[in-house]
């Protein structure tokens, strides 16, 4: 628990003043933490929860004959950790890596006990406390697209955020490939 | 307060199951001409201790099971009972019962099972047959037996009931003097204790209160009388926070000396203490029962009353009453038992008396008492309830041989006994099981302790060194960190020999085995373990005994023949199996060898060639090692008829897939009515790798060292290509198939020729592959990281491991390397046919 929280505190030092001062109203009847990111202009959320800690990005050892969105794997302090492009994952086109390009370290939950994972995203955007009512389900985008990975949408200062649900999400088989999924989703709405 | 015993459940099981191990190593060992005391002993205590834990948790099931099994090993033990075959058998038939039993009791079921029930009722006919044959002098401790066993079983009322104190008779009778006493021994027995207490002079500024302790003490027992001798300087000089007092205490209370000492822990270092039982001159009775075999374990009565003698003047009186009928009489057994009267000239303790006595106190019974002397009287008149001796043992008293069948409570309160139990874990120690937990040397904790120490020394150096750090100590530097790399390599060898354990553990198992199949089989068999002090990784160890079983298994059934067989083709009636494990290079090798009638080739071919393992045409080319090796086909089988033992297919190829799985190797020689021999090479442990380091493009792969059999330059007039795109090497006399590693793991090489490129020729699942690299990289151990705890597995790699720069280099799998070239390129085909040594017609199929 300490390191999570300590990983809230120095998520929330990087999101910096950009905070909105209702929704972290930490009195408040919340629920959840979420940490965002952003991706191609859109924002989406994972639970602070899992987030184990926020790196910058650096060269992983590419696997043999792995999908394109795996980039590799990396040590992290010992321990063998698979990063995964979400870009990629999710049909985005991928972007160059450099030196501010960040991974988030997730805990992930599967049938075979807890995993660690890196994800790559753009940029880390904030944190934000959401009760269980602020959020939507996902809307149905018909069987094209697999939204089972969609914990479900919020509304923060009229942006739509996007809750993941990583358990589902990094345990995928396939990729979602869901290239325009924001897009999609607001239409959807 | 009650305390939640099922925390310790866990550790009743563990010591539970290695007790039945014991148990088990024990019986195999006893020699029925000779039946040795100890083994019989060790048997005996893992018995009862297993009985203790389950009594105190609760398993009766278990309990009265082993209880009845106990009573059986007792007569043994004192040998009122000739142990047979049979008694080993159904000995042996208990211990997998109990072991079923703890595994239903483990699994939250009730642990009686069918098997406990026969086995009880075989106990209750071998306790009433043995009835009949006892002699008279003998028959008490029969009947006590039975009266132990008609308790825990109500089925056998018809056997006669014996109350236990009235089969006591002599040791009753000899202590009936002091009975009163033992009685009140049971809640602790007054002593006048004579306390000497000088503190030193800052004992006030400490904080420390000379009246609290005196409460304290008051709270503990009865302060006869305080006595105060006070050094009090002149008073212009006298320090009014200094104390100049010191104290002569007479105390009585029902505590233990330590109790006493408690009390003034806290200044004990700067005080002087004595804390003294108050009579200086002591009479002391001491009843002592040696138990019956203990001139047999080496000691001597006489020694023990010449030790005593020296404490001061002794009244022997010795007690014959237990001498049997003398055609019952065994020369080596000891009838007599002891009253002693030691008139001690100074002042003794308990204690100092039991440890003349320490040596047999497992086996024997022994109170010691002290009485009230005429010099001592007069100190303590004081106290009207002046005690009239000092016993700490328990009262009830019973015969000798029934002593170690008290209940477990019994135990516990009793230090003597409690001592008992680390000596009975020792013996357990040797024969760990693969449970959970590791039980580690202490030596080999302590060098990790000093490892860590020095590692402390040099980090701290090394802290130095950086907050006052100019250029002129660079040379200090490289020192400094050059004793970091050795504190460093140390350290990982000394924790990787933690998880080294004796191969014993994997070995324990076979004698059993071997003697139960002899008999399942009508053969006679023989097994002669070699090196079982080899010391192999426990996760290796765990995963090598089900091919071991397999292996041995085999060499009983389709190797030895049966004794009539083998008289005849002039072999000893009893086979030899003989387990021999030894350290070769970074390897252990494990070989199973027997005299049996050795592997037959050509019905091995028939066999093949029935289910289509190999066509008519190689016949001709197979060698006989290469026909041996056919036995690893999955479904391969020779066995006339499928046994209980082996025979359905299933066996060889298992084995080989397992030890591969261990990055082992495996291999079969024999020799026709000479016998087999298989050999397992295994690395020492699965943590740590050898490692061959190469380069792709700009990527690093790790091969593992044993796997790699040579490396040479490509050469191009050496390449032939076959039919289905794969390229094959010229070897010398072999042709080797070749794989780009960067073609098969899609990644850029250096360039797409070949050329340049060197050959990394490797073993593949006991075929040659030359596998193309850009370059080789160095040489260098590895520490094996999992790629599945956080990815998945991928095809042709093995794990991942950290080079020292931080990055992450792969380990290469040959066997998968192979599996992915043949997915990819078809390849399977051509490997097949390679793999079945088919060079001849491969090398016709290039020229032609």
């Amino acid at each position: 628990m300490q390191a999570q929280t300590g990983t809230t505190v120095s998520a929330q030092a990087m999101a910096g003043n950009t905070q909105s001062a209702d929704v972290t109203d930490l009195s408040a009847e919340v629920n959840d933490q979420y940490l965002t990111f952003i991706m191609a202009g859109e924002e989406y959320g994972v639970d602070i929860l899992c987030v184990q800690e926020i790196r910058g990005w650096e060269s992983a050892t590419p696997l043999p004959n792995a999908p394109s969105h795996i980039k590799g794997v990396i040590n992290l302090r010992g321990t063998i950790v698979p990063i995964v492009d979400l870009r990629q994952c999710f049909g985005l086109e991928g972007i160059e890596y450099t030196s501010v390009t960040v991974v988030i370290v997730l805990k992930v939950h599967t049938d075979d006990g807890d995993r660690i994972m890196g994800i790559v995203v753009d940029a880390v955007s904030d944190v934000y406390s959401l009760a269980a009512q602020d959020m939507r389900t996902a809307p149905d985008l018909g069987s094209a697209v697999n939204t089972e990975f969609i914990r479900g949408l919020v509304n923060v200062q009229d942006k739509m955020v996007i809750l993941l649900d990583i358990d589902k999400l990094l345990t995928l088989d396939d990729v979602p490939n869901v290239s325009n999924l924001a897009e999609q989703l607001s239409k959807a709405l | 307060m009650s305390i939640d015993l099922s925390q310790f459940h866990q550790v009743f099981y563990e010591e539970s199951f290695e007790g039945l191990d014991v148990m088990e190593a024990a019986l195999m060992e006893l020699d029925l001409n000779n039946i040795d005391d100890e083994t019989i002993n060790a048997i005996f205590r893992s018995a009862h201790s297993i009985k203790g834990g389950s009594a105190t948790f609760g398993f009766s099931s278990v309990s009265e099971f082993t209880h009845d099994l106990e009573t059986i090993l007792d007569q043994v033990r004192s040998g009122k009972r000739q142990f047979r075959d049979s008694d080993i058998n159904i000995c042996l038939k208990s211990v997998d019962c109990m072991r079923e039993m703890l595994q239903l009791l483990q699994a939250g079921e009730d642990g009686h099972t069918k098997n406990s029930a026969e086995l009880k009722d075989c106990f209750a006919r071998m306790l009433a047959g043995e009835q009949a044959e006892l002699s008279q002098a003998e028959l008490s401790q029969a009947e006590l037996s039975q009266a132990e066993l008609s308790q825990a079983e109500p089925l056998q009322a018809d056997l006669p009931q014996i109350d236990v104190p009235t089969a006591a008779p002599e040791t009753t009778e000899a202590l009936s003097q002091e009975a009163p006493a033992n009685v009140a021994a049971e809640d602790g027995v007054e002593s006048i204790w004579r306390i000497n207490f000088e503190p030193s002079e800052d004992i006030l500024r400490t904080g420390n209160d000379v009246a609290r302790m005196f409460r304290e003490l008051a709270e503990l027992g009865q302060l006869l009388s305080i006595e105060t001798q006070s050094n009090l300087p002149p008073f212009n000089v006298l320090d009014a926070e200094k104390c100049y007092l010191s104290w002569t205490i007479l105390f009585a209370c029902k505590k233990d000396k330590c109790f006493i000492e408690e009390v003034f822990e806290w200044v004990a270092d700067e005080s002087n203490l004595e804390v003294t039982p108050a009579a200086s001159a002591q009479e002391w009775h001491i009843c002592f029962v040696p138990g019956e075999n203990i001139l047999r374990s080496g000691n001597e009565p006489s020694r023990l009353l010449n030790v005593l003698s020296e404490f001061g003047k002794l009244h022997v009186r010795v007690n014959d009453k237990n001498l049997p009928a003398i055609r019952l009489m065994d020369h080596e057994s000891c009838y007599l038992s002891w009253d002693i009267y030691l008139h001690a000239e100074q002042a003794l303790t308990e204690e100092a008396i039991r440890e003349v006595f320490e040596w047999v106190l497992d086996e024997s019974q022994l109170s010691v008492s002290r009485l009230a002397s005429a010099s001592s009287a007069n100190e303590i008149t004081a106290v009207s309830e002046v005690p009239q001796a000092e016993v700490a043992e328990p009262a009830d008293v019973v015969p000798l041989g029934s002593v170690q069948n008290t209940s477990q409570e019994q135990q516990i309160t009793t230090p003597e006994t409690v001592q008992e139990k680390p000596k009975s874990k020792t013996a357990v120690q040797k024969k760990n099981t693969e449970t959970g937990s590791i039980r580690v040397g202490i030596d080999k904790v302590d060098n990790l302790i000093n490892m860590v120490g020095e590692l402390v020394i040099t980090q701290s150096m090394l802290g130095q060194l950086g907050t006052e750090f100019d250029v002129e100590r660079i040379p200090k530097l490289m020192e400094g960190l050059g004793q970091l790399e050795q504190n460093t390599r140390e350290l990982q060898e000394s924790v990787m020999r933690i998880r080294m354990l004796p191969i014993s553990f994997a070995f324990s198992r076979f004698p059993r085995m071997v003697r139960d199949l002899g008999q399942s089989l009508g053969k006679e068999l023989q097994l002669v373990m070699i090196g079982e002090q080899t010391e192999l990784d426990k996760t290796v160890m765990e995963k090598i005994g089900d091919p071991l079983v397999h292996l041995v298994r085999n060499a009983v059934d389709h190797g030895i023949e049966q004794p009539e067989e083998r008289e005849a083709s002039g072999k000893p009636r009893s086979g030899t199996i003989t387990l021999n494990a030894y350290h070769q290079g970074g390897n252990v090798v494990i070989e199973i060898s027997d005299d049996g009638k050795g592997l037959d080739k050509q019905r091995i071919v028939e066999k093949a060639l029935e289910k289509g393992l190999i066509t008519k045409a190689e016949v001709e080319l197979l060698t006989d090692e290469h026909a041996f090796d056919l036995i690893f086909q999955p479904g391969f089988s020779t066995a006339q008829e499928v046994s209980d033992v082996s025979g359905r297919g299933v066996g060889m190829d298992v084995v080989r897939r397992n030890i591969q799985a261990l990055n082992g190797t495996v291999e079969i020689n024999s020799q026709k009515d000479q016998g087999s021999k298989i050999t397992i090479r295994l690395p020492l442990t699965l943590a740590i790798l050898d490692g061959q380091l190469v380069r792709v493009g700009t990527n690093t792969y790790i091969f593992p060292l044993v796997s790699i059999v040579e490396s040479l330059q490509y050469r191009k007039e050496l390449i032939s290509s076959v039919a289905g795109g794969c390229n094959v090497f010229k070897l010398r006399d072999d042709y080797v198939p070749i794989i780009e590693l960067h073609k098969i793991f899609s990644v850029q090489a250096d360039s797409d020729y070949l050329d340049q490129a060197l050959m990394v020729v490797v073993e593949s699942d006991g075929e040659k592959v030359g596998i193309v690299v850009d370059e080789l990289l160095a040489q260098q151990q590895v520490v094996i990281k999992s790629l599945e705890q956080n990815y998945k597995r991928v095809e042709g790699i093995s794990g991942a491991t950290i080079l020292g720069d931080g990055t992450v280099a792969l380990i290469l799998d040959t066997v998968g390397m192979v599996k992915l070239a043949g997915d990819k390129f078809g390849m399977a085909n051509q490997l097949a046919h390679l793999k079945n040594d088919d060079h001849q017609n491969l090398s016709s199929q290039l020229t032609g």
